[in-house]
C-alpha cells in the first residue's frame, strides 16, 4: 500500500458471526457438467436478451446465444457447447417465484470453445495499454458482463458516467454477509485479474485512483491483491485498503462511506461524487473478456450451510441446476428445509432447487434449524431503540415499522423510508423479532402502488377536461345537424321510399366479432408487459443499489396497466356489441321496420357511436397504439348511424301521422337514451366498489388478528390484503371516469 | 420438494424481549434488597403483590381478548410494570392499595390501549398516579423511617403482613411516617437546614437509609447501561436538568430543599434509570430522549419545590409521556444521504 487512506465510519451496523471458515479453507473447485444448463434471458437489470438461436441448433461454449434488447440489457452466451434443447418458461430464482423465458442447453460434453481472442490482438495494436475506451465498453458490453455482487446491473451501463468526471473507483471486496467466501476465494485465488480488471476500469473512466476494499477478516485474499498489485506496478494508482469488519460495509453507500467520507445523496447516483464502485468479480471477468475473450459464462458460488457436508467454493457455469450443485456438496435435507440465495441477512430463500445459477448467485446456503433458527412469532415492539442503533442509513425503523403497520405510508415516506437499503441488521436486533424488513418491502411496494394511481388520477384529469371540451363542440355541432335535418325532412316529405333498414345490423356481427378480436390481442400483449415490467421492478427492488431504476419501471407498469384497464373496458363494449348486434337481427317482437323500431335502432347506433368517438378521443389522449383500430370503428359506426337514420326517417315518411314532431325530439331523445344506458353501469359499479371497500376491510381485519398473533399466515394475508386494495383502485378508477359521463 | 421460503434477514441477533425485561428485574433487586434491609418487609411483600397482581390482570384481559395467554405473559412485561410499582409504593402501603394501583395499570394504562408497545402512558406511573391522587393519606404516611436507625425490632414478617393485610395500624403508627421529601419540605420554614438533619428521618448524612436505597437502583441502572439495555441520554439528561435547577433555583438549604436530597431520596434513581427509560412510553431519538430526560427533571423539580405533593416521579414522567411523540417527531436523525434532518409529520420537501 503507497498511500494512506483516512477511514470514515459509517452508524450502525452489526456483528454476526461470521460463518465464513466452513467454506474458505479449501481452493475453489469446478463443478461438473450437468445434464442441462438452464439460461434465463433476464439475468441482469434492464430489458431481457432476445434469443437468436432455436431449438435443435448446436451451439460452441461462449457462443452468443441471446442478443441485448435495448440500451439498459446484456447479451447471453452458451456457457458450454450442445444443442438448444428447449427455448421455454422455466422458474428462475426470483423472490417473486416467477417464470420466465430461458434458453435450455443440453452439454456435449465437449465443451468446445468457440473461437475468441483477447481485444489487443483482435484490434491488431501493437500497444495493448491504449485500447480506445470505446472499443473497450463494446467488448465488456458484447460479453455480458453484469453486476456480479448486486442485482446484476449491465456494467458497460454503469461505466456510461455521463456528465460526471470520475476521479475515483472503489472495488468492493468486503463481503460483509456471513457465510460467503465467494469474493475472498477469487481475490486470493485471481487477484491478478482483478487487479488487470481495475486497470481497464480506470482506463474507461479516466480515474485517478482505485480504492479496493476488503474486511479485514480476509487477510490472505489481501495479500494475494497487494503482491499483484506490485506484479502488475500498480501500487501508485491503486490501493488495497483493509476496512474493519461491520455489516454492511460491502453495502455500495456504506463502502463509500469508509472509503472517502462521502455520502451518496438520497436518491442520487455514486458518479454524482465522482466515484464508481464494482464488485471485485465484475472487475476479474472484465479482464478475462478484454484481454482472453471470454464472455461472463461461470462464476464462483460459495455452497455453505450445515445441511452439506462438503462446504466451500465452486467454480460453476451459469445455468447450472441448483440441485445439481448442492449434491456435488453432499446435500442433506434438514428439518424445515431452506435453501438460501445469497447471504442470511439479504438473500432470499428458494421455493425450490431447480433453479439455475445465474450471474449474480455468489452463495448457496443450506442452514440446518439449529444453525440459523427459524424466527419465532414476533412479539410487540418495545420501542427499544436498538433497531435504531444498528441502522447503517441512520433511519428509525421502529418509526417505520409503526407507520408501516399503521399504514401511515406518507408519514413513513416522511421517515425516509426509500432510504432503506433493506440490509436487515434492524430485523437482526430487533428483541422482539419483529419482521421489520418485511414491513418495509411492504410498504414501499404500496407507496409505490399509491404513486401510480395518483398519476393515474392526473392522467384522467387531463382526459376529463378533454373531453368537457369535446361534449361542448359536439352539443354545438349537434344542434346544427338537427336543424339540417328538419330541413331535409321537410323537403323529403312528398318522396317515399323504401330502405333496406334490417340490413345495416347483421353486418355490425362479423366487424364487431374483428374488432374484438384485435382488442384481445393487444389486451395479452399488453398483459404480458405488465409481467415483464413487474419482474423488472422486482429485481430492481431487490436490489438497493437499483433503487434509483425503481420510478422509472414503475411508471411504465402504470402506463401499460392503464392501457390494459382501457383495453378491458373497450372489449367488453365489444362484447357487447357482438351480443347485441345479432339479438337485435333476430326476430322481434313487432314490425321490424315499424318507425319506432327502426328509431331505436337508430338511436343505439348514435349512443354506440357515441362511445366510440370517446373511447377513440381517450385513446388520442393517451397516445395508445390502439387509435387507429377505434378510428376505423368509429367510422364504421358513423356509416351505421347513417343508415339507420335514414331508414328511420323513410320509415317516418311513410307514416304521414308522425310527421316532424317525432324528429323534433329526435335530439333530446338522443341523449336521454345515452344518460339511461349510463345509469345502470354506474350503479352496478357503486355496488361493485361498496363489495370490494368490504372486501378489503375485511382482509384488513384478518391480517390485523394475524400479525397480533404472530402467525406465519401475515405474509400471505399482506398479498392478499394488497391484492384486494388493487382491485378497489381499479374499480375507483373505473367509477370515476363513468361518474364523468 | 417444497422449501421453506421466509423473507430475510434468516438469521437472528441473541436479542429477546423477554431477556431484556429479565434483566431490568434483576437490575432492581440490589435496590429492593437495601429497602428490604432498611425499612423491613414491607416492600417485598407488596412487590410480590403487585407483580401477581399484575400477571394475573394480564392472563385475564388477554384470556378475555382471545390471545395466547402464555405467550404474551413470557414477554415479561407485565412482570416488569408489578415490580416497579412494588417498588415505588410506600413500603406498608395497605393490600388493596397495591392491588388497585397494579391492576389499574395492567389493564386500563396498558391493555386497553392493545397491550403492550402501544400504551402511550408509563403503566406503573398511571396506576401510581390513580392511587396517589384517589387516597393521600395512605400514600403519604405508609412510609417508613430506617429500623436501623429507629432500633425498632418490630421489623419482622409477620409484622409487615399484618399491617398490610390487617392494616394493624397500632404497631404501625410507632414507625410510619412521611418521607425525607415531604419532612424536609413542610419543616424548613420552622427549623433551619442543621436542626432538621438531626431528626430521625434524616439522621445526618448518608445515614437515613434511603441514600443507600437510590445508590442501590444507581447501581442497578449502571449495570443495565452497560448492558446495552438503556442507553445513557434519559437518565443523565434528567438527574443533570434537576441538579442544575437545585443549584440555581433552590441553592439555599435552609429554604429550600438541597441538592443531595433531591438526589438521593424519593424515587429518583428508581425513576432515573428504570421508569423514565421504559421504552415504549418514552422519546426514542437520540436527542428526543435528552429532550425527554430534561423535561422530566424539571417537571420533577418544579411539581416537588412547588407543587402539593411530595414525590412526582410519576406525575413528571406522564406529563413527559405526553409530549414523547412531538418531541420524536421533530427529532428524526440526520439519515444518510441527506443533508439536514427532516422535521415533524408531514412529507415536506425532499431534503
Ligand atoms: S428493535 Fe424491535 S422492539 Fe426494539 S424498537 Fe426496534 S422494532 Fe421495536
Ligand atoms: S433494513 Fe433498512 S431500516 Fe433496517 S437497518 Fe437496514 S437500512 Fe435501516
Amino acid at each position: 500500500m503507497t498511500h494512506l487512506i483516512q477511514l470514515h465510519e459509517f452508524d450502525g451496523g452489526i456483528h454476526p458471526p461470521e460463518n465464513k471458515r466452513q467454506s474458505n479453507s479449501r481452493p475453489i473447485r469446478k463443478a461438473s457438467l450437468p445434464s442441462e444448463l438452464v439460461l434465463p434471458l433476464h439475468q441482469h437489470i434492464g430489458a431481457p436478451a432476445n434469443p437468436v438461436v432455436a431449438v435443435g441448433d448446436t451451439v460452441l461454449k461462449g457462443q452468443v446465444i441471446a442478443e441485448p434488447e435495448g440500451f439498459v440489457s446484456a447479451p447471453l452466451h452458451a456457457p458450454t457447447s450442445g444443442k438448444i434443447s428447449a427455448i421455454e418458461a422455466r422458474q428462475v430464482p426470483h423472490a417473486s417465484g416467477l417464470s420466465e423465458t430461458c434458453i435450455v442447453i443440453e452439454p456435449d460434453g465437449e465443451d468446445t470453445w468457440i473461437e475468441h481472442q483477447g481485444l489487443c490482438d483482435a484490434l491488431g495494436l501493437d500497444h495493448c495499454d491504449d485500447i480506445p475506451v470505446d472499443k473497450l465498453l463494446e467488448r465488456i458490453r458484447d460479453c455480458g458482463i453484469a453486476g456480479m455482487g448486486g442485482a446484476g446491473f449491465p456494467t458497460a451501463v454503469k461505466l456510461h458516467t455521463g456528465k460526471h468526471k470520475i476521479d475515483t473507483l472503489i472495488l468492493n471486496g468486503a463481503e460483509c454477509e456471513p457465510y460467503i467466501t465467494a469474493d475472498d476465494m477469487l481475490m486470493r485465488e485471481h487477484a491478478s485479474e482483478v487487479i488487470r480488471g481495475a486497470q481497464i476500469l480506470l482506463q474507461i473512466l479516466g480515474a485517478e485512483r482505485c480504492l479496493i476494499g476488503v474486511e479485514d477478516n480476509k487477510p490472505e485474499a489481501i495479500a494475494a491483491l497487494d503482491d499483484a498489485l506490485v506484479q502488475h506496478n500498480e501500487e501508485h494508482h491503486i490501493d488495497v485498503v483493509t476496512i474493519p469488519t461491520k455489516y454492511p460495509s460491502g453495502g455500495e453507500k456504506q463502502l463509500i462511506q469508509i472509503l472517502t467520507g462521502k455520502e451518496v445523496p438520497s436518491g442520487g447516483i455514486p458518479a454524482s461524487l465522482g466515484i464508481v464502485c464494482q464488485n471485485v468479480g465484475t472487475a476479474a471477468a472484465i479482464a478475462d473478456a478484454v484481454d482472453f475473450g471470454r464472455p461472463l459464462i461461470s462464476r464462483i458460488t460459495t455452497v455453505t450451510g450445515d445441511a452439506v457436508r462438503d462446504k466451500g467454493n465452486w467454480e460453476v457455469l451459469l445455468g447450472t441446476p441448483v440441485s445439481h450443485l448442492l449434491s456435488l456438496s453432499g446435500y442433506r435435507p434438514a428439518k424445515r428445509e431452506r435453501v438460501v440465495m445469497g447471504g442470511p441477512m439479504m438473500g432470499f430463500a428458494l421455493p425450490t432447487t431447480e433453479l439455475p445459477v445465474v450471474k449474480t448467485t455468489n452463495c448457496l446456503l443450506a442452514p440446518t434449524e439449529k444453525e440459523l433458527p427459524t424466527n419465532n412469532p414476533a412479539m410487540a415492539c418495545i420501542r427499544c431503540g436498538l433497531c435504531a442503533e444498528a441502522c447503517p442509513a441512520d433511519l428509525l425503523p421502529q418509526q417505520l415499522y409503526w407507520f408501516s403497520k399503521a399504514q401511515e405510508f406518507d408519514k413513513a415516506e416522511q421517515h425516509n423510508l426509500f432510504d432503506c437499503i433493506e440490509c436487515g441488521a434492524c430485523s437482526y436486533v430487533c428483541p422482539s423479532e419483529i419482521p421489520l424488513v418485511q414491513y418495509y418491502r411492504f410498504s414501499k411496494g404500496a407507496i409505490r402502488e399509491e404513486r401510480a394511481a395518483a398519476e393515474k388520477a392526473e392522467q384522467a384529469r387531463i382526459r376529463y377536461e378533454a373531453r368537457i371540451d369535446r361534449q361542448e363542440r359536439e352539443k354545438a355541432e349537434k344542434e346544427a345537424k338537427r336543424k339540417a335535418r328538419a330541413e331535409a325532412a321537410a323537403k323529403a316529405q312528398s318522396v317515399k321510399k323504401e330502405a333496406p333498414a334490417a340490413k345495416a345490423v347483421p353486418a355490425a356481427e362479423p366487424a364487431a366479432n374483428a374488432d374484438l378480436e384485435k382488442l384481445q390481442k393487444q389486451l395479452a400483449a399488453a398483459q404480458a408487459a405488465v409481467a415483464k415490467t413487474k419482474e423488472k421492478l422486482e429485481a430492481a427492488r431487490e436490489d438497493p443499489e437499483k433503487a434509483d431504476k425503481i420510478p422509472a419501471f414503475e411508471s411504465a407498469l402504470a402506463k401499460t396497466q392503464d392501457k390494459i384497464k382501457t383495453l378491458a373496458k373497450d372489449i367488453a363494449a365489444a362484447k357487447k356489441a357482438a351480443k347485441s348486434a345479432p339479438a337485435a337481427a333476430g326476430p322481434d317482437k313487432g314490425d321490424p321496420n315499424s318507425p319506432e323500431r327502426l328509431q331505436k335502432k337508430w338511436e343505439t347506433a348514435a349512443a354506440r357511436l357515441e362511445t366510440a368517438r370517446k373511447r377513440l378521443a381517450d385513446a388520442e389522449v393517451d397516445g395508445a397504439d390502439t387509435v387507429d383500430a377505434l378510428r376505423a370503428g368509429v367510422e364504421k359506426q358513423e356509416a351505421r348511424v347513417a343508415e339507420a337514420k335514414s331508414a328511420y326517417e323513410a320509415s317516418l315518411n311513410s307514416d304521414a301521422s308522425l310527421k316532424t314532431a317525432v324528429s323534433n325530439n329526435a335530439g333530446t331523445d338522443n341523449t336521454s337514451a345515452e344518460t339511461v344506458a349510463a345509469k345502470p353501469d354506474a350503479e352496478q359499479l357503486q355496488k361493485k366498489l361498496l363489495a370490494q371497500k368490504d372486501r378489503v376491510e375485511k382482509a384488513k381485519e384478518r391480517l390485523e388478528m394475524a400479525r397480533a398473533e404472530g402467525l406465519d399466515s401475515v405474509e400471505a394475508l399482506e398479498k392478499a390484503l394488497n391484492k384486494q386494495l388493487d382491485k378497489l383502485a381499479a374499480f375507483e378508477a373505473q367509477a370515476s371516469t363513468t361518474g364523468e359521463v | 420438494m417444497a422449501l421453506l421460503t421466509l423473507s430475510s434477514p434468516h438469521t437472528h441477533g441473541p436479542n429477546r424481549t423477554s431477556r431484556i425485561m429479565l434483566t431490568v428485574a434483576l437490575a432492581t433487586l440490589p435496590g429492593l434488597a437495601v429497602m428490604t434491609w432498611f425499612f423491613g418487609f414491607g416492600s417485598l411483600i407488596n412487590t410480590v403483590l403487585a407483580i401477581i397482581t399484575a400477571l394475573a390482570s394480564e392472563a385475564l384481559v388477554l384470556k378475555l381478548r382471545k390471545y395466547p395467554v402464555s405467550f404474551f405473559l413470557k414477554d415479561n412485561t407485565a412482570l416488569v410494570t408489578g415490580l416497579l410499582l412494588g417498588l415505588a409504593l410506600p413500603p406498608l402501603a395497605p393490600w388493596w392499595i397495591t392491588v388497585l394501583a397494579t391492576s389499574f395499570a395492567i389493564i386500563f394504562a396498558k391493555q386497553i390501549y392493545g397491550g403492550m408497545g402501544n400504551n402511550p402512558f408509563n403503566p406503573a406511573m398511571v396506576g401510581y398516579a390513580l392511587v396517589l391522587i384517589s387516597f393521600p393519606v395512605q400514600m403519604t404516611t405508609n412510609w417508613v423511617t430506617s429500623f436501623q436507625v429507629s432500633g425498632s425490632d418490630v421489623a419482622g414478617f409477620t409484622d409487615a403482613l399484618s399491617i398490610i393485610f390487617a392494616g394493624a395500624s397500632s404497631t404501625a403508627d410507632a414507625f410510619t411516617g412521611a418521607t425525607p421529601l415531604d419532612q424536609y419540605k413542610y419543616l424548613i420554614s420552622k427549623e433551619t437546614s442543621d436542626e432538621l438533619l438531626q431528626r430521625n428521618t434524616f439522621n445526618g448524612w448518608l445515614n437515613g437509609g434511603w441514600e443507600w436505597v437510590n445508590l442501590a437502583f444507581l447501581a442497578g441502572g449502571l449495570f443495565l447501561m452497560v448492558r446495552r439495555i438503556i442507553t445513557w441520554h434519559i437518565p443523565v439528561s434528567m438527574l443533570a436538568a434537576l441538579g442544575i435547577c437545585s443549584l440555581i433555583l433552590g441553592w439555599d438549604e435552609d429554604l429550600y430543599t438541597p441538592l443531595s436530597l433531591h438526589l438521593l431520596s424519593g424515587a429518583t434513581m428508581l425513576g432515573a434509570f428504570f421508569i423514565a427509560t421504559d421504552p415504549v412510553s418514552a422519546s426514542t431519538t437520540p436527542t428526543g430522549k435528552l429532550i425527554y430526560g430534561a423535561g422530566i427533571g424539571i417537571l420533577l423539580y418544579v411539581i416537588r419545590t412547588w407543587g402539593a405533593y411530595p414525590d412526582a416521579v410519576a406525575f413528571a414522567v406522564l406529563l413527559m409521556n405526553f409530549a414523547a411523540p412531538f418531541i420524536d417527531a421533530y427529532t428524526q436523525p440526520r439519515s444518510y444521504g441527506h443533508s439536514k434532518p427532516k422535521r415533524g409529520l408531514k412529507p415536506g420537501e425532499k431534503s
